[in-house]
């Protein structure tokens, strides 16, 4: 019984983070919805790059990212 | 960005201007999206604190510019270098010995001058003369000035923002807050601004969260991203980066720049026999490098051109080996500020003899056959071996230009041999002289094919797919090798461990213009080196 328990733990956990990241997508969109039209914000920072890179993780990449990290009204690395 | 034309939910568009530098012909692409965006009627506002004049010619075909108070405005033209490494060399007591096709091929002036010879110097200024008037023009258009009046802003230099607002190059002074008031007033108090317009729904990972491993190793264990869609598109590849032979080392903890000739080889082929694609473009921004693996590339583009339209979208340079693999197809795209052209061929090497002597080192040669030392560096090109390199590198030189008449013959509006030798045009120069065939960027590259392909719904395919973190972990952890291809290919041979890779990165803070331009000369000879020709561009720095 306990054995089973821990088998399921993890992957109980991994589905509750991607209910909750879905679910945190989903009331922004209905955030959205509600409002009276949309003004869509960019920042245009840093280097212009146009193709699509290969997936890093921003945590290994090196200062510029971190430093972007830390500018970053909410701290996050990203994936870019 | 563009996006925003046709949604109707969007009200307005707001830049925040950060410090940034493209290069001159992203700078038009960009002010040119602006346009387009306020002449479907949506007000463009930017908000910056301080501006180059690179972001001001961007930006100048906004609505509105605004700056906060105390802002500042750098617009103090366009200020170029070349770099010359020949002092360095003798220093060291390295001599270099280069030989180019072409008056105009001044790349291996990097090594052998000081300072540029005349020919190089008159290709300089008219480069430089065409940037110049793509960039005032630009801002003139943009702020509905003339371009003297921009030429009088520009010798100027300096500007606070009130003194900026007073002379016209932007609008107003005011706070980010107020200009969110304004916008809200315009638009409705009720309107949202959406800070993640356009982008995909990517899940982050958000570190401060205790579950932040859990969603890690989730993000791992999903595998591929996307499945390949059905739906009719135009396939987008591109070769950016010094053209180099073999396929790069990727890694999820950094990938290796350049443009590697086996992926590209095998995207462009992918896309020749995907029948859901239904036209290429490929988009072009490299300074050239490698004569194999351009003529790789540019025999795959033939591959698609016998099955399917394909055009070439040229970025901020697509010079030498970059207009080498463009000019197969039947059309070229490019932005006035492009810099193109560079038919021209160079090799040479290093002797280092001396070098070596001044420290207490001596070799000794051994040499069998009459030209077997003619690649090594003990001694310079014998009058023998350099007539022989010279008819080598002259049937390289006329492939190149071979390939040029073969397909744009008659679109030269001079001949071959008075618009190569190395010659460097901008694109609008190159328009005039029939290198390329039309003023524009990707989009509009995409859209001509489109048109051409007699495709209305398709969706934009970037070829090859990026990697997601799960395939890059695996394919590191498996020592980078496809052992499943069936075709041969070179591994990539460019040292990935070198000492100036390591050095030079901690000095891009500090000089970041000036490290890439050696870096980038620091390719060049990697190039020259291995294969002992090469197709480069000359290193110019315009900022």
């Amino acid at each position: 019984m306990r054995r089973l328990a821990l088998r399921w733990t993890t992957p109980a956990l991994i589905a509750a983070v991607l209910l909750s990241s879905l679910k945190s997508t989903v009331a922004a969109d209905d955030d959205a919805d509600k409002a009276d039209g949309t003004v869509a914000v960019f920042t245009i920072s840093g280097e212009v790059t146009e193709k699509p890179g290969d997936e890093e993780l921003a945590i290994f990449t090196g200062p510029q990212h971190l430093r972007k990290t830390l500018e970053c009204e909410r701290p996050s690395a990203t994936t870019t | 960005m563009r996006k925003t034309i046709s949604d109707d939910d969007v009200k307005a568009v707001v830049i925040l201007a950060g410090n940034t530098a493209p290069g001159l012909a992203q700078a038009e692409e960009l002010h040119k999206l602006l346009v387009d965006i306020k002449k479907a009627g949506k007000p463009v506002y930017v908000h910056a604190d301080q501006l180059m004049t690179r972001q001001v010619m961007i930006f100048s075909g906004a609505s509105e510019i605004s700056m906060s108070p105390t802002g500042y405005i750098f617009l103090h033209g366009l200020y170029g270098e070349q770099v010359h490494l020949r002092g360095l060399l003798d220093r060291l007591r390295i001599k270099p010995d280069f030989i180019t096709m072409g008056a105009y091929k001044s790349a291996a002036e990097t090594f052998m001058l000081e300072t540029a010879s005349p020919a190089a110097a008159e290709m300089t200024k008219w480069l430089f003369d065409g940037m110049y008037d793509s960039t005032v023009n630009a801002l003139a258009s943009g702020r509905g000035v003339t371009s003297v009046k921009v030429k009088t802003w520009v010798d100027n230099g300096i500007y606070s923002a009130e003194e900026a607002a007073e002379a016209g190059i932007i609008d107003s002074v005011t706070y980010r807050q107020d200009l969110v008031a304004k916008i809200k007033e315009k638009h409705g108090k009720d309107v949202s601004f959406d800070k993640r317009y356009g982008k995909k729904s990517q899940q982050q990972i958000d570190f401060s969260n205790p579950f932040a491993a859990l969603q890690l190793w989730a993000q791992i264990l999903s595998g591929p991203a996307k499945k390949k869609s059905d739906k009719d598109s135009v396939a987008v590849i591109y070769v950016e980066g010094s053209i180099l032979p073999g396929t790069p080392a990727a890694s999820p903890f950094g990938s290796a720049g350049g443009a590697y000739s086996t992926p590209i080889r095998k995207a462009l082929d992918e896309a020749a026999e995907d029948d859901t694609i239904k036209a290429v473009v490929l988009r072009v921004d490299s300074p050239g490098g490698s004569v194999v693996a351009s003529e790789i590339i540019l025999d795959a583009t033939r591959r698609v051109k016998a099955k399917k339209p394909i055009v070439i979208s040229m970025g901020n340079t697509a010079a030498s080996g970059g207009y080498y693999v463009s000019c197969a197809a039947d059309t070229i795209f490019a932005e006035s500020g492009t810099v193109t052209g560079s038919i021209g061929v160079l090799s040479g090497k290093f002797v280092t003899t001396d070098m070596w002597k001044s420290v207490g080192i001596n070799f000794t040669p051994l040499a069998r056959g009459k030209k077997a030392g003619m690649l090594g560096s003990a001694t310079a090109f014998t009058e023998a071996e350099r007539a022989r390199m010279t008819a080598w590198m002259e049937k390289v030189y006329g492939q190149f230009k071979g390939h040029v008449t073969g397909i744009r013959g008659d679109r030269l509006k001079k001949p071959i041999d008075e618009l190569a030798a190395g010659r460097v045009w901008t694109g609008q120069q190159a328009l005039e002289h029939g290198l390329v065939d039309k003023i524009g960027g990707i989009h509009d590259a995409i859209t001509y094919i489109a048109e051409e392909a007699k495709v209305k719904d398709y969706e934009v395919r970037v070829l090859p797919r990026p990697k997601n973190f799960a395939e890059l972990l695996m394919g590191d952890l498996n020592g980078g090798s496809n052992k499943k291809s069936k075709t041969l290919s070179l591994e990539a041979s460019v040292s990935e461990d070198a000492l100036w890779k390591s050095v030079l990165p901690l000095m891009q803070g500090l000089d970041p213009s000036r490290v890439a331009a050696v870096q980038q000369a620091i390719q060049q000879l990697d190039i020259v080196s291995r294969e002992q020709i090469s197709l480069s561009t000359p290193i110019l720095i315009a900022e």
